[in-house]
């Protein structure tokens, strides 16, 4: 029995000529066997022909594509392995083409062997994709071919971004850092300086104009005897801590309490750290002190081994570049930072604003000040504004001192942190 | 411009929601980019009809979805799950809140599809003439509406709102929409649009 099934819209109608094959009780109506496919498209002067392989190549593209519409991925259009018979691509504007191969679709006379293309705009595609879906719904027709709606697979849709341009920020990266490279390698490797020799230089040049100032008097001590004690006993403390240290510096430790009462120690601070500095300063800070003051001289030629702290006219202290044993615990140095920080707000008259200014102090282990020494020249002019004279006590130490960075801050905020760093007692 | 569904419009039951099929490997909620577009195909009909708002809820009850979709708060809750929304709410959209949203997108749209179809035959005679959207007074309006909407509502610092910076560009993506909607009006739309959600995010 033949039958015909027609599915009609405004721009597009589907016409299918087909028979019922074995017909069985309850699906005589059901066509099963196509014989001809007619495809109409309104302003297109013939239309479309073709056997069951053509429709179904036609309805699977026209399928597809609308699913591509809606997402804006690709959707294959054929299943893998078998030839595009019929394909339909994205054009310009409103605009889709439908181009069909000529060995599926049968286009009478004027088929010249050329696949044929159709643009179809947008409506007229949609009424082609509703057509077929008509057709789809109409399970008494051709019932096997089905819409197989689903989504589209990750990798279809990686595949979408060439490789190249997935690899661009990739090479830009790498590009940028080895072009990076290159031009820092231009420039010159930076000499390395050792900042500790650095801040025993420069701790020179700040000692040495309270030695001239103390010049002035014939006896230079005769400023400040009390301080002049202090810094005395400081002095002892560093000879001891370095006794530990080493056996050899014992004997020096023993003679440095004798050297307290004379007042000639800022010269030998000054042969303490030259020690320990380069010979090049060393030689400009003697002749310095030497030429200025013949009295110093002298004083340093005393001293022989010169391993002591000094009193500098403002009372304050001059240490070495070297930490004072390390011997004490972490928590040892804990309380201490906090008890020294305690002592100096407790004792200041009011909290010091202005232009912040630090001192290196060094404490006792019971928590007495032994000596203090100002950063910069700031720091030294700024004493009198702190406690720290106050709190420098006269006291013999034979225990492991500890140095502290006390920071007065220019909001009136006391800061104490260990001088050599927290990690140093660990 | 409102029209009577074609004839083929499935009639609104409970069970409407299920026939959305779920095929296997899907997440568990809906993409961000199901969000985004189910939000802009929305924008678009908002666009394109000056009350559609106010028919996202009826229809909803309409379709018997308000079991899912409850109330306005709840629909603008999940439209701004849409990260491109300026007061983006980076809340989850459940499968079934999607499918609700689809469903009320494609009821939306073939109550449209006269006008939908009046437009992008407008659009394709303009593009085939080499005229401005301007000689298309109905045209113009739907793009100039969309484009207003678009950036009162999308948060412009987005990379995926900048790339709509220019007017140009807002149109492109309105024109887009509009044939997307007019794929949403067919026997098939709501389950085109629903698969086409998932697109690249299965295994």
């Amino acid at each position: 029995m033949t039958m015909q099934r027609q599915y009609q819209l405004p721009n597009c109608s589907l016409v299918l000529d087909g028979l019922s094959i074995e017909p069985s009780p309850g699906n005589e109506d059901v066509m099963s066997l196509l014989v001809n496919a007619e495809c109409r498209i309104s302003g297109l002067e013939r239309s479309l022909n073709g056997g069951y392989n053509f429709f179904a190549a036609l309805v699977r593209a026209v399928s597809q594509y609308g699913q591509e519409v809606l997402s804006g991925y690709a959707h294959p259009q054929v299943i893998e392995g078998e030839p595009l018979l019929v394909h339909i691509n994205p054009g310009d504007g409103p605009y889709h083409h439908l181009v069909v191969q000529p060995e599926i679709a049968d286009l009478g006379e004027s088929g010249d062997g050329r696949a044929i293309d159709i643009k179809l705009s947008s409506v007229q595609l949609f009424d082609l994709t509703e057509a077929v879906d008509q057709f789809f719904e109409d399970k008494q027709t051709l019932p096997e071919l089905q819409p197989a709606l689903s989504p589209l697979a990750k990798r279809f849709v990686r595949s979408e971004e060439p490789l190249g341009d997935r690899a661009v920020p990739a090479v830009l990266g790498v590009g940028t850092l080895v072009a990076a490279a290159m031009v820092f390698g231009l420039f010159p490797t930076p000499e390395l300086r050792d900042p500790t020799a650095e801040v025993s230089q420069g701790d020179q040049v700040a000692e040495v104009i309270p030695a001239t100032d103390t010049e002035g008097s014939s006896e230079p001590p005769t400023s400040d005897d009390a301080e002049i004690d202090a810094s005395g006993d400081t002095e002892a403390l560093a000879g001891d801590t370095e006794a530990d240290d080493t056996e050899a510096a014992s004997e020096e430790a023993s003679e440095a309490p004798d050297e307290t009462d004379v007042a000639e120690a800022p010269d030998g601070t000054d042969v303490a750290a030259i020690d320990q500095t380069d010979e090049a300063t060393d030689e400009l800070t003697e002749s310095e002190s030497t030429d200025s003051d013949p009295d110093f001289k002298s004083f340093e030629e005393l001293q022989e081994d010169g391993e002591t702290a000094t009193v500098a006219g403002t009372g304050s202290t001059t240490f070495g570049s070297e930490p004072p044993a390390a011997t004490s615990s972490f928590a040892t140095v804990r309380s201490l930072n906090g008890g020294l920080k305690q002592d100096i707000v407790q004792n200041r008259d009011q909290p010091r604003f202005g232009e912040a200014v630090s001192y290196r102090v060094r404490v006792n282990g019971d928590g007495t000040v032994a000596g203090y020494e100002p950063i910069n020249s700031s720091a030294e002019s700024a004493i009198d504004e702190t406690p720290l004279p106050k709190l420098a006590k006269d006291v013999a130490s034979d225990e492991a001192a500890v140095d502290y960075r006390v920071v007065f801050t220019e909001r009136g905020v006391v800061e104490v942190s260990p001088w050599w760093g927290w990690s140093y007692y660990e | 411009m409102q029209v009577q569904s074609p004839p083929n419009t499935e009639p609104p039951s409970p069970t409407l929601i299920d026939q959305l099929s779920i095929p296997t490997g899907l997440p568990s909620e809906c993409s961000r980019r199901a969000k985004t577009q189910i939000d802009l195909l929305l924008l678009a009909i908002e666009a394109l009809d000056l009350g559609g708002a106010e028919a996202m809820l009826a229809s909803a009850k309409e379709l018997g979805l308000d079991e899912v979709v409850r109330g306005r708060v709840n629909l603008w809750l999940l439209r701004s799950s849409n990260p491109l929304r300026r007061f983006s709410q980076r809340q989850p959209m459940s499968l079934e809140e999607g499918k609700a949203l689809v469903l009320i997108t494609c009821f939306l749209a073939r109550r449209l599809t006269v006008l939908i179809r009046q437009l992008l035959l407008g659009y394709q005679q303009l593009s085939d003439q080499d005229l401005s959207f301007d000689h298309h007074f109905r045209l113009s309006d739907y793009l100039a509406r969309f484009r207003s909407h678009f950036r009162a509502r999308m948060n412009a610092k987005r990379s995926g709102v900048i790339a709509y910076s220019t007017d140009e560009k807002l149109n492109e993506l309105a024109i887009e929409l509009l044939t997307k909607l007019l794929f949403c009006t067919g026997t098939e739309g709501a389950e085109r649009l629903w698969i086409s959600l998932f697109d690249g995010e299965v295994a």
